[in-house]
């Protein structure tokens, strides 16, 4: 790991990967505007000026200055990426996990393979450091090139536009939402996580206390979020909302939303509405080109029952459907030894309590064997790479198993997309109810 | 010199040689198929390859010519790989297309992962593509492919197993229909009867693209089963149904060889006035009667047990024996190559046009943008004429797939909805959905594998 910081690589053209330093904030964050414009006019993006230096401040409970991967030419940051956390469970268990992020490089440099360089410095970082999976939000196509491949929704909402609001009249109980301190954490977080547990999700988001307490006191990005309290008119705390910190394309997002007894959806989601409207209106707008404030997004990935609730109240939406996260898995095995208790209860709760048996799945150019004795799991180890008249027990292109280890797809609907996803009929039940179709919900911790 | 040439030759690593094959070759070809397809057999050689092959370049095979292999060979000539192309000639939406098949890769275990059939394959496509392949077309072992330019992008079998103990039992003394190998005579009816199976609906469409079967290949198919090669392994042998008057009124495919639990048939069709509802039972019962007498794999074949009807999808006959306790298998798949689409897409035009007339698009001028990622189509429509070429890829595309991935809307195995969902990189949206909807619908296809 130290070896790894204090690294300095020589690329092509006299460019050198080596890790960041606070004084690269002012630098990585040009790059920054100028890889991320916006619109065929190339607006600046100042969003990301910001969030550049509060991912370079050393303040960012997630990523440290040296967690910032550059490739710097002739005193110029010319291609960079961070390296966060990314907070995860799975199933209940946490998740270590890196989050390469703001990835860009200089218009005349691309295609040069530096990023690719900066990707494999920040996984080989990542690995060295314990973490178990990297996840990226990006465009499409592009990382499959780096092995992740498409595992979890990733932000889909529920559009509701301001207009659309309903009235609020004398039966809707007051509500008002008020920025949580950061004493009110462990309120914060009860409720946030009796929401995420209510919903039998399984990939979450844990929110860390340091990261709450950043977004408060010392964030200098509106890239991230803020978490508000719902209040009664007796003051007293029946919810809890997250909210990103900018209007965006006309919108602001509500990352997630809860209620406490005696509150409910029902009787308090129209005037929490009209609460987060009032709040939204406050909000800065960042980028002059980008319409007006007029809707609010509800988050609904990991099957939110928002829509369903807001039918039910007669509220109109449009359907943002999500794009995805991808996820990149370097050890198999390690991964599925660290979540063994997971696995090992759905096999305990499944009609196979107490399975004993090997499964030999193949990835075509490697693949892994499971171990299993009595309900148990003993060992995943790797298979060497597939030969002709290899006998494994069921197969999946590298992109697909991680797509069925998300509960992002079941095995069956891999199957019809993928004809070479396969499984013995008993590996069929098995992996079945080892890696079941599940909703997940998993928020990108700026 | 041109890698499609004859006389064509590289030297690789460790002084291999790629090349293609020639006559002295085939003793060494033997050994190699025998060998590296023997593995599961008792005999740890396997005959019905080397027949297999001897056919494939006999110089009478109508799919493939004895030039048409080519092979990685050491420095004493001895042969290490080799692949052998075949024609594969299918009909899209009616539309001849005339492509190529690669069959019979192989390669010692020994000199696996050095490229080899990497070598071949550009030898092989070269030859197709020199010849007015506008596709390639493989039927082969899972993901590997995929690295030479394939992807999935057509249902390769598809089949419901029934096994003896629900084939309903005779009622009457004599059947009243019954079966017997199909002769020369019979070619005419037989084609006839082919092409109206092929011609079937499935969930309201016909079938999309189609295997072509002339009269040379059903000669072929029937010559097989009492030639000099009565181990050909892979193919199907023509039978005639009958009634009890001897009048033909329908053909099925059955296995020449018997490798699986099940008596396999490829296809299966009637008359006109003559109802499969009625013919089926005595048909299972006579396919079941046959399969006692069909050779088997090896010794270790278990006995039958049963019919497998490996019809593709959507095939009549299931739904007939839906009510019978079944097994249903679900297709594999035919990987496809297509590197020059812009004269694919001009081949099917006359097919894309007519869709796009008979659509709420008729009359259209327009340009759909394709980025794949890594280059990118251009689909121009001048008042619903249509043409295709290149494009560079992104910015302004108005559609996106990832590489190879359109040839799976372009053979109608996914609609754009499916493909959206399984792939995310996949996108469209407004009005180029809507004429990617009209112009590649998704659409049921059966290819047989015309070994």
């Amino acid at each position: 790991m130290k070896q790894i910081h204090s690294e300095q690589i020589d690329l092509a053209d006299g460019a050198v990967l080596r890790w960041a330093t606070p004084a690269d904030a002012a630098s990585y964050a040009a790059l920054a505007t100028h890889a991320f414009v916006i619109g065929p006019e190339a607006h600046p993006n100042p969003n990301v000026v910001t969030y550049a230096h509060d991912l370079t401040s050393d303040l960012h409970p997630l990523c440290h200055s040296s967690d910032v991967a550059v490739v710097s030419q002739h005193d110029h940051i010319v291609a960079a990426a961070a390296l966060m956390s990314q907070p995860i469970r799975y199933g209940g268990v946490i998740v270590p996990t890196g989050r390469p992020e703001l990835v860009c490089s200089h218009r005349s440099v691309r295609q040069k393979g530096y990023v690719r360089a900066i990707m494999e410095r920040l996984h080989a970082k990542s690995e060295a450091r314990g973490d178990l999976l990297q996840v990226i939000t990006g465009i499409p196509h592009y990382y499959h090139q780096f092995g992740y491949a498409w595992s979890i929704d990733y932000n889909g909402y529920a559009r509701i536009e301001t207009n659309a609001l309903p009235p609020l009249s004398e039966t809707h109980p007051q509500v008002m939402l008020r920025p949580f301190e950061r004493y009110e954490y462990k309120r914060f977080n009860e409720m946030y996580e009796r929401e995420l547990a209510s919903r039998g999700l399984l990939v979450t988001t844990p929110y860390p206390e340091e990261l709450f307490i950043h977004g408060i006191e010392s964030t200098v990005s509106t890239e991230g979020f803020r978490p508000y309290g719902i209040y009664d008119e007796s003051n007293a705390c029946v919810g809890f909302c997250i909210l990103t910190m900018r209007i965006w394309e006309g919108f602001n997002a509500v990352m997630a939303l809860g209620f406490t007894e005696p509150a409910s959806a029902f009787t308090h989601l129209i005037p929490t509405l009209h609460a987060i409207h009032a709040v939204n209106q406050t909000l800065p707008k960042p980028v002059s080109i980008h319409p007006d404030y007029h809707a609010i997004d509800i988050l609904n990935d990991g099957e939110h029952p928002i829509s369903k609730t807001l039918s039910a109240l007669g509220i109109p939406q449009t359907t943002i459907a999500p794009y995805t996260w991808y996820v990149r898995i370097s050890d198999i095995p390690r991964l599925l030894m660290h979540l063994h208790t997971v696995l090992e209860s759905r096999i305990a709760a499944s009609m196979l309590r107490g399975y004993s048996g090997t499964i030999c799945i193949t990835f075509y150019r490697n693949g892994i064997t499971m171990l299993w004795e009595r309900g148990v799991l003993l060992a995943v180890t790797t298979r060497d790479s597939a030969s002709y008249g290899d006998t494994p027990h069921a197969g999946y292109p590298p992109e697909a198993f991680t797509q069925q280890f998300c509960g992002w797809r079941s095995h069956a609907e891999l199957r019809a997309w993928y004809p070479d996803v396969w499984a013995t009929p008993a590996t069929t039940v098995l992996l079945d109810i080892l890696f079941p179709k599940s909703p997940s919900q998993l928020l990108y911790m700026n | 010199m041109h890698p499609a040439d004859q006389h064509y030759q590289e030297t690789l690593a460790e002084g291999f040689i790629l090349r293609w094959g020639t006559a002295a070759d085939l003793p060494s070809l033997d050994q190699l198929y025998g060998t590296v397809f023997g593995d599961e057999l008792e005999s740890g050689f396997n005959q019905y390859v080397v027949a297999n092959t001897h056919g494939l370049l006999s110089g009478k095979h109508p799919h493939c010519s004895p030039e048409d292999f080519a092979v990685v060979s050491d420095a004493t000539g001895r042969i290490v790989a080799a692949t052998v192309l075949m024609r594969m000639n299918i009909e899209y939406a009616g539309t001849y297309l005339q492509g190529g098949r690669p069959e019979m890769v192989a390669s010692y275990p020994e000199v696996r992962n050095r490229g080899f059939i990497r070598g071949i394959f550009r030898l092989i496509h070269a030859r197709s593509e020199q010849r007015g392949d506008l596709f390639q077309g493989i039927t082969g072992i899972p993901y590997y492919y995929k690295q030479f330019g394939y992807d999935y992008a057509l249902t390769l079998g598809g089949s419901v197993s029934l096994p003896a103990t629900v084939i309903p039992a005779a009622s009457l003394v004599e059947e009243p229909f019954s079966i017997r190998p199909a002769q020369y005579d019979d070619i005419m009816q037989l084609q006839m009867l082919f092409e109206r199976e092929r011609s079937r609906m499935y969930e309201r469409l016909p079938m999309l693209a189609t295997s072509r079967i002339d009269a040379t290949y059903w000669r072929w198919a029937i010559n097989g089963s009492t030639s000099h090669e009565p181990l050909k392994p892979y193919t199907w042998q023509p039978y005639m149904i009958t009634d009890r008057a001897g009048e033909v009124v329908g053909s099925i495919g059955l296995a020449r060889i018997r490798a699986i639990e099940d008596m396999a048939i490829h296809f299966c069709n009637t008359e006109p006035h003559v109802r499969l509802a009625d013919v089926y039972p005595s048909l299972l019962r006579a396919i079941y009667a046959t399969s006692q007498t069909i050779p088997t794999w090896d010794s270790l074949t278990k006995p039958c047990s049963g019919v497998r009807l490996l019809l593709g999808v959507g095939h009549p006959f299931y739904a007939l024996v839906s009510h019978l306790p079944h097994v249903v298998y679900q297709p594999y798949g035919w990987y496809l190559r297509v590197a020059d689409l812009p004269s694919f897409i001009g081949k099917i035009a006359s097919v894309l046009e007519k869709r796009l007339s008979q659509s709420v698009y008729a009359g259209y001028t327009g340009m759909l943008l394709f980025d794949f990622y890594r280059g990118g189509l251009q689909f121009r429509i001048d008042k619903g004429r249509i043409s295709a070429q290149q494009w560079a890829g992104t910015p302004g595309a108005t559609a996106s797939y990832p590489p190879n991935v359109f040839l799976q809307q372009l053979f109608g195995l996914h609609s754009l909805s499916e493909l959206k969902q399984s792939h995310m990189d996949v996108r469209a949206n407004g009005e180029t959905a809507q004429i990617l909807d009209i112009l590649f619908p998704k659409q049921a296809s059966w290819l047989l594998p015309l070994d």
